[in-house]
């Protein structure tokens, strides 16, 4: 199970639109540009969105 | 000094440094409303009228509406001291929500200053000229006094947050009786209280009696059968309650949130759930539940500018939660703090950048051209942007008078009965309208428009020569001159 989980987790790392991280990073001062945009950061963003998107009282 | 005091100034230096570093530079540009407020401020200061003549008014013309005067009337001291600009314009709102900081660590304890201090949505409404900022301060002013026993500045404070934004009208008079409940047996005190109250109310009332000023929400409320009507209101009214909505999902309307931050921190959703488990104060409760009315009664799905005095209370309840786990793990509860405050710093870059088209940066390339071109015809297409006329005359600081002089004394007399709105305008050597191609190609003229209003096609066609391209700060060209060939 572990290793399922874990290949997910790989598997759902990739699923990112890289060229947006990118272009993003040019905003940022440059050695704060790699720590700020990655794709662990955009990833935790979208799961984020994705798990508190199942708890909305106003979705009937 | 006692501890209290030392971290009451901690979290009011901290809440202070996140709402004034780079004031003016972050949001990029100045939005419409932000140039309204700021410009009648400067034109109160020169005239004693705002920009449309009007004296002293109680509440201001705000293009198709009426908004409220009070931000205005104190932003001319700032305004007055360091001139016209967008630092001065937004300075009030910084310096207000700085203060909630402070007010909301003495009402509620250090910890409630600390979460206001670095919550997504009071950061973001103090780092913009918002009259809801203002009037959320001068509400919880006027409730700590009232828990402090000032009962008549208390009602004074509540008094002055109605005339500074339209939400604050219909909470105070609630709040306030609430407060004079509570109160009844001391008759006396009951009776001074809405005296006062009253009459500094009434101007504000006689003016909001009249149709015209509640033109806007009469064009925000929804209707419908009676029960599209009430589902509505309970989906609205639950929108304000939902998780989603308060931890993880910014506002809906990109104008009034950070890209990818919600009202609160994700992980507060844990310290609101234990403060509201662990204490039932009725006042807090009740301030939640009135305030989202506001806003739920409107179309708009998620409107946090509407609910901000709700967000106050959530506020508190997370503060209780956040201090009982912080006296359990202080180490991983200040660990996720300067976490947040990353993740705000990352937030304010993408805004700055993501969103200085929507602040309207390219407006301010624009007011810069057009103050380095008075004897040349301009004409500017306003097909996106209707109020353009406000952020040239804030920008290029133009005499009051000038706009004032767009008026009749008849229609000055009838001031509060005026919710049209026409953006079309010819003033100085400038047309503000869309684009009339047949007759404007083919005299000698600057064109300037985005690419919707001016296409390739049409470049060609008129064969007009292309002078500048203005882009918002991510580098997207928004809008372009051109010269006619005449």
């Amino acid at each position: 199970m572990k290793y399922l989980l874990s290949l997910l987790l790989i598997w759902e790392l990739t699923l990112l639109d890289l060229h947006r991280i990118n272009t993003r990073r040019n905003y940022y001062p440059p050695p704060l540009a790699r720590f700020f945009q990655n794709k662990l950061s955009a990833r935790f963003t979208l799961m984020r969105q994705t798990i508190f998107s199942y708890i909305r009282p106003d979705a009937f | 000094m006692p501890s209290k005091i030392k971290k009451l100034i901690a979290v009011f230096l901290l809440g202070l440094l996140l709402r004034v570093w780079n004031l003016s530079g972050n949001p990029a540009g100045v939005y419409v409303d932000e140039a309204h407020l700021g410009y009648t401020a400067y034109s109160l200061l020169h005239t004693g009228k705002d920009s449309y003549g009007k004296s002293w008014p109680v509440m201001t013309k705000l293009f198709g509406s009426y908004s409220a005067a009070l931000y205005s009337y104190m932003t001319v001291l700032p305004v007055g001291l360091l001139g016209l600009n967008i630092f001065t314009t937004r300075l009030l709102s910084a310096v207000s929500g700085s203060l909630l900081v402070l007010v909301a660590g003495i009402g509620f304890g250090p910890f409630a200053g600390l979460v206001v201090a670095v919550s997504p949505v009071f950061v973001f409404f103090s780092r913009a000229a918002f009259e809801a900022n203002l009037a959320l301060t001068l509400l919880i002013i006027g409730w700590v006094l009232f828990s402090r026993s000032r009962l008549n500045l208390s009602v004074l404070f509540l008094s002055l947050s109605a005339y500074a934004y339209h939400a604050e009208k219909l909470l105070t008079p609630v709040i306030l009786a609430f407060f004079l409940w509570h109160h009844r047996p001391a008759r006396k005190f009951v009776l001074q209280a809405c005296l006062i109250f009253i009459l500094t109310q009434l101007p504000l009332w006689i003016v909001s009696f009249k149709p015209a000023v509640n033109q806007r929400f009469s064009e925000l409320a929804f209707t419908g059968s009676p029960r599209v009507v009430v589902l509505t209101f309970v989906r609205n009214y639950l929108g304000y309650l939902s998780p989603d909505n308060l931890f993880s999902r910014p506002d809906p309307d990109i104008q009034r949130s950070f890209p990818e931050i919600s009202v609160f921190y994700w992980w507060m959703i844990i310290p609101a759930i234990m403060g509201l488990a662990s204490k039932k104060p009725k006042l807090i409760f009740l301030t939640i539940f009135l305030s989202i009315i506001p806003g739920a009664i409107t179309k708009d799905y998620f409107s946090t500018i509407r609910v901000l005095p709700a967000f106050m209370g959530m506020a508190v309840f997370i503060s209780y939660g956040l201090k009982s786990l912080f006296i359990r793990w202080p180490v991983p509860v200040v660990i996720i703090i300067i976490f947040s405050l990353l993740g705000l710093y990352s937030n304010l870059i993408l805004l700055k950048f993501e969103r200085s088209s929507v602040w309207g940066y390219q407006y301010r390339q624009l007011a810069e051209f057009v103050g380095s071109h008075p004897n040349e015809n301009l004409i500017i297409d306003n097909s996106r942007q209707k109020p353009l006329l406000i952020l040239l005359a804030f920008y290029n600081r133009w005499p009051p008078s000038l706009l004032q002089s767009r008026y009749s004394a008849s229609w000055l007399a009838d001031y509060y009965s005026h919710p049209e709105f026409s953006s079309d305008v010819d003033i100085k050597n400038i047309s503000i309208r869309p684009i009339d191609w047949k007759n404007d190609a083919t005299r000698s003229a600057f064109l300037i428009g985005d690419k919707l209003a001016i296409s390739p096609d049409q470049i060609s066609e008129h064969h007009l020569r292309s002078v500048a391209w203005f882009a918002d700060l991510a580098g997207d060209p928004r809008l372009q001159i051109l010269q006619t060939g005449y």
